[in-house]
C-alpha cells in the first residue's frame, strides 16, 4: 500500500484480514436497509399497479436507489483502504444508480399521476444522462461537477418542473391535487433535503458533517411518504388492502433475515437456525403484524357491533325515530364529516361518489337517500369494503322491517275484524235499539251510543286527522243536533287554528267529549243559543260549552259522563273545567294538549 | 217512489228500512235482497225507482250494485244506508253513482225528510265527503286528463263545497253567501253530479286506454 501525508510518503505491507458481519458498522447495515426498503416499496406498488406506467417509474427510482446504496454500503466502511480497481466498479455502480434514480424521479413525474406525454417518451431522460454517465466511468468528463453533480441538479430541476406541470394539470381536480401534493411533498423533500445537506455540508461548510451513510437515508421520506400516501390519497389507486400485502413481504424478509442473523452472528447450524428463527419470528412477527394492521388500517366497528343496533332501530316504533337512529348508526360506523340527504330517488345499492370521497346510501322506508362526505372525518376515503357493508347493513334492516311490516299487518287485520265484529253485532242492536224503543230518553242514549262506535271504530282501524277536520265535522254534527233539538248553535271557533295532526285516539276522544258536552247542554240547558267557542293557546285545545240554564237549576254536579270524559282527557293530560261562576249559564271547557 | 229495492245482509235493517219506506210512501212496492247475488237478480228481473243499498253485504260490497244499477237502471234514484261513516266506502259509493246517503241510526223522520230532499235533489254531503270531492276535483284539475269541460266546478259550486268541508251546514252557507236554501241544494246536486259524470269519463278513459272500446 502506499501512503502520502503531505510530507512523508511511503509503502507498507498490509494483509487485510477478514471481517465477521458483527464486525460491520451500523452505517453499512443502515445503508443496505435504505436500499432493501426502497426496493421493497417500489416493487410492492409496481407488483399491484404493473400496468401502470407511474407504479412502473417510481419502482425504477427504488431499485435504482438500491443500486445507489450498494456502492456507499461497502466503500464508506472500508477499515483502512479498498483496491483500486473495486473501488472504482462501487463508484461507478454508485453513480450509476444516482443517475438512473434520477431519471427515475424525471419519468415518474413525466407519468404520475397523469402520463402528460405518450409512454415512449418516458425513455427520453434516460436517453439524455446515460451518456453522460458512460462520460463520467470512463473518465471522459472535465471533473466531478460535470461528471456527476451537473447531470443530478438538472434532472432535480427538471422533476421539479415536471412537478409543477402536473399540478397544473390537476387544477380542475381538488382530489387529485390533494395527492399530488402528497407525492410532490414526499419526492422533493426527500431528495431535496439530501441535497441540501450534502452541498450545505460538503462545499458551504456551514452545517456539521453528516456521514453520506446516514444522509442516504433522508430518500427514504420519499418511500416512506408514498407508502403512507397509498392509504390516505389512494395514490396509484391503491387502498389500506395494499398494506396487507406490504406487511405480508415484510413479515417474509423478517424470516430470512432473522435466520442469517442467526446463522452468521450466533454461529448456529443452519438446520437450528431455521428452526430458531421461524420461531422468533412467530413471536415477533406476528405481534408486530397485528400491531401494525390495528394501525394502519384502523380499529374499525365490526359488522357485529350494528348488527344488534340495526335490529334495535328496526323495533323503533316510530318512522322518524328510526331514520334518526340509521343516520346516528351511519356516523358511528363510518364517522364521515357529514350527511346530507341526496335527491330521489337515490341509488339502488350504496356507491362510491367522486372517487371515494362520499358514499351514496340507498334510501329506504324510512330514510331517504343519503350522503356521507368524507371517512373518518376526512382522514380516509371510502372504499368497496364500506359499500358491501353497507348494503348487507341495509339488507338486514329491510328484512327485520318487513318482518315487523308482517307483524303490523297482521296486528291491522286483527284490528279490523274487531272492527266489523262491533260493527255488524253491537251496531246492529243499537240499531234495533234506537228504532224500537219507545222511550226517547232511550233513543237518544243508544244514539249516542251508535256516535260513540263509530268514533271508536274509526279510532281502532281509521286514521288521525287534523285538528280543523276535526272540528268542522264537529260542527256539521252539532248543527244537526241542535236543528233537531230546536235549538239555536253559536259556533264561535276560529278559523286560524293552527295546523295539528290529531292521533287516531285523541281525535276520537275529542270527538266523544264534544258530542257529550253538547248532550249536557241540550238536556239540562234551557233557552238560546248553545255556544261553543274554541281557541288555541299554549296550555293546547281549549274548547267549552256555553248554555243558559233555567233559573232554578242553579246545583248540577258533574255526572257519570263528564267524569268518564275528565278521565280520558286527564289520560292525554288535559282536564274538564265547569265554570258555575255565573248563575244562569253552564259553562264546561276541555283542555287538551296538542 | 213505486217500486222500492232495499239491500241489506241484516234482517232487522231489512224490516227496519221496510218500515221506514212504508210510513213514507204508503203505496210502494217493496223488495228486499240480503245479498250482491239476490240484487242482480232483482235488478233483472224489474226496474225501480228506489234502491236503498247497505255498503257492507255478505258475499261483497254494496258499491257493486250500486254499479249495476247505475248501468242498467240510470233512472233510479240509489241511496246508501249504513251505520258507517266512513268516508271512503261511502265516496267510492258516490263515484259508482249512488245519490246520496243516510245513517240507518237517524231519526226515522230525518231520514225520511233526508230521503224526500235526495229526491227533491238535494243531497247531503258531509265535511269529511266535502273534503274529499275538495281533494278529488284538485286532483283532477292537476292530472294529465284533459278535464271535461261539464266536470270543472263552477267558482260558486267550489265555495259551496269548501263551507261544506268546513262543516257549515245548508242554512249557514245560504246566509253566508245570500243565496236561497234550495239554490245552495242545487249546487250540492251538481257537485254529485259532476263527480259522477267525471268517474264515469275517467272510467270510459281507462277503458280506452286498455283497449276495451
Amino acid at each position: 500500500m502506499h501512503w502520502s501525508t503531505g510530507e512523508e510518503s511511503g509503502r507498507a505491507l498490509v494483509t487485510p484480514a477478514g471481517r465477521s458481519p458483527a464486525e460491520l458498522p451500523l452505517v453499512y447495515w443502515f445503508q443496505l436497509a435504505y436500499g432493501s426498503l426502497s426496493c421493497l416499496i417500489g416493487c410492492w406498488v409496481w407488483l399491484l399497479r404493473p400496468s401502470e406506467w407511474g407504479a412502473r417509474m417510481f419502482a425504477v427510482t427504488g431499485s435504482c436507489f438500491a443500486l445507489l446504496t450498494l456502492g456507499p454500503a461497502i466503500y464508506s466502511v472500508r477499515g483502512l483502504a479498498l483496491q483500486g480497481d473495486l473501488f472504482r466498479l462501487l463508484s461507478s455502480l454508485n453513480h450509476l444508480g444516482a443517475i438512473l434514480f434520477g431519471c427515475g424521479l424525471v419519468a415518474l413525474m413525466l407519468s404520475y399521476p397523469r402520463l402528460l406525454l405518450a409512454p415512449r417518451w418516458l425513455a427520453l431522460p434516460f436517453v439524455i444522462f446515460l451518456p453522460t454517465f458512460v462520460l463520467d466511468a470512463l473518465r471522459l468528463a472535465p471533473n466531478q461537477d460535470w461528471g456527476m453533480r451537473i447531470p443530478i441538479m438538472s434532472q432535480m430541476l427538471l422533476a421539479i418542473a415536471l412537478g409543477g406541470w402536473q399540478w397544473r394539470r390537476a387544477r380542475e381536480d381538488a382530489l387529485g391535487r390533494a395527492a399530488l401534493r402528497w407525492v410532490l411533498l414526499s419526492s422533493l423533500v426527500g431528495c431535496g433535503l439530501f441535497v441540501f445537506l450534502m452541498v450545505g455540508s460538503t462545499l458551504l461548510g456551514s452545517l456539521p458533517p453528516i456521514p453520506q451513510g446516514y444522509a442516504l437515508g433522508l430518500f427514504l421520506v420519499m418511500y416512506i411518504g408514498l407508502a403512507l400516501g397509498v392509504g390516505r390519497y389512494r395514490l396509484f389507486d391503491l387502498d389500506r388492502w395494499a398494506y396487507r400485502v406490504l406487511i405480508w413481504v415484510a413479515g417474509a424478509f423478517l424470516v430470512l433475515l432473522l435466520d442469517s442473523v442467526l446463522i452468521a452472528g450466533l454461529h448456529l447450524a443452519p438446520d437450528s437456525a431455521l428452526a430458531v428463527a421461524l420461531l422468533a419470528s412467530g413471536w415477533m412477527y406476528f405481534p408486530l403484524r397485528q400491531w401494525l394492521l390495528v394501525r394502519l388500517l384502523g380499529a374499525r366497528r365490526p359488522l357485529e357491533d350494528a348488527l344488534g343496533e340495526i335490529v334495535a332501530l328496526a323495533l323503533l316504533p316510530e318512522s322518524a325515530a328510526r331514520a334518526h337512529r340509521w343516520e346516528a348508526l351511519l356516523q358511528q360506523v363510518f364517522a364521515p364529516a357529514n350527511i346530507v340527504p341526496l335527491p330521489d330517488p337515490g341509488p339502488p345499492t350504496a356507491a362510491l361518489l367522486d372517487e371515494g370521497l362520499a358514499l351514496a346510501v340507498p334510501a329506504h322506508a324510512d330514510s331517504r337517500a343519503l350522503r356521507l362526505n368524507l371517512r373518518d372525518s376526512g382522514r380516509g376515503l371510502f372504499g368497496p369494503e364500506d359499500v358491501r357493508f353497507t348494503d348487507n347493513l341495509l339488507s338486514l334492516l329491510r328484512q327485520t322491517q318487513l318482518q315487523q311490516a308482517g307483524l303490523r299487518a297482521a296486528a291491522q287485520g286483527e284490528r279490523q275484524r274487531l272492527a266489523q265484529d262491533l260493527h255488524d253485532d253491537l251496531g246492529s242492536r243499537l240499531l234495533m235499539l234506537i228504532h224500537r224503543t219507545r222511550d226517547r230518553e232511550l233513543t237518544g242514549i243508544a244514539r249516542e251510543a251508535m256516535a260513540d262506535l263509530r268514533s271508536i271504530l274509526s279510532a281502532i282501524d281509521g286514521p288521525g286527522a287534523s285538528l280543523a277536520d276535526v272540528l268542522a265535522n264537529g260542527r256539521a254534527e252539532a248543527s244537526a243536533r241542535c236543528e233537531a233539538a230546536g235549538r239555536k248553535l253559536d259556533w264561535q271557533v276560529s278559523e286560524e287554528l293552527p295546523l295539528h295532526w290529531l292521533s287516531s285516539h285523541t281525535r276520537s276522544v275529542l270527538e266523544r267529549c264534544l258530542r257529550e258536552l253538547l248532550t249536557n247542554a241540550l238536556k239540562h240547558g234551557a233557552g238560546d243559543p248553545v255556544a261553543i267557542d274554541a281557541r288555541v293557546d299554549s296550555a293546547g285545545l281549549r274548547l267549552a260549552v256555553t248554555n243558559p240554564l233555567p233559573g232554578a237549576e242553579a246545583e248540577w254536579a258533574m255526572g257519570r259522563g263528564l267524569r268518564g270524559l275528565a278521565r280520558r282527557l286527564a289520560a292525554l293530560g288535559g282536564q274538564l273545567n265547569i265554570d258555575r261562576q255565573h248563575p244562569s249559564q253552564a259553562r264546561v271547557e276541555l283542555v287538551l294538549p296538542l | 217512489m213505486n217500486r222500492v229495492l232495499i239491500v241489506d245482509d241484516l234482517q232487522d235493517a231489512r224490516e227496519l228500512l221496510t218500515e221506514l219506506v212504508t210510513a213514507g210512501f204508503p203505496q210502494a212496492h217493496i223488495s228486499t235482497a240480503d245479498s250482491v247475488a239476490a240484487a242482480q237478480a232483482a235488478i233483472a228481473r224489474q226496474g225501480f225507482d228506489l234502491a236503498l243499498v247497505d255498503l257492507s253485504l255478505a258475499d261483497g260490497f254494496g258499491t257493486e250494485v250500486i254499479a249495476l244499477l247505475h248501468e242498467q237502471q240510470p233512472d233510479c234514484m240509489t241511496v246508501v244506508a249504513s251505520i258507517h261513516d266512513d268516508d271512503e266506502r261511502l265516496f267510492a259509493a258516490l263515484q259508482a253513482g249512488a245519490s246520496g246517503y243516510l245513517l240507518k241510526d237517524q231519526p226515522a223522520e230525518l231520514t225520511l225528510r233526508q230521503l224526500q230532499n235526495i229526491a227533491d235533489g238535494q243531497p247531503p254531503l258531509s265535511p269529511a265527503m266535502a273534503r274529499r270531492l275538495v281533494q278529488y276535483f284538485q286532483g283532477r284539475q292537476q292530472s294529465d286528463v284533459a278535464p271535461v269541460v261539464e266536470e270543472a266546478l263552477t267558482p260558486r259550486e267550489r265555495e259551496v263545497l269548501g263551507l261544506l268541508a268546513r262543516g257549515f251546514t245548508l242554512s249557514d252557507i245560504a246566509r253566508q253567501l245570500e243565496i236561497s236554501r234550495h239554490t245552495v241544494g242545487d249546487h250540492v246536486k251538481n257537485l254529485y253530479r259532476k263527480l259522477d259524470i267525471s268517474s264515469r269519463a275517467q272510467a270510459a278513459l281507462h277503458a280506452q286506454r286498455f283497449g276495451l272500446t
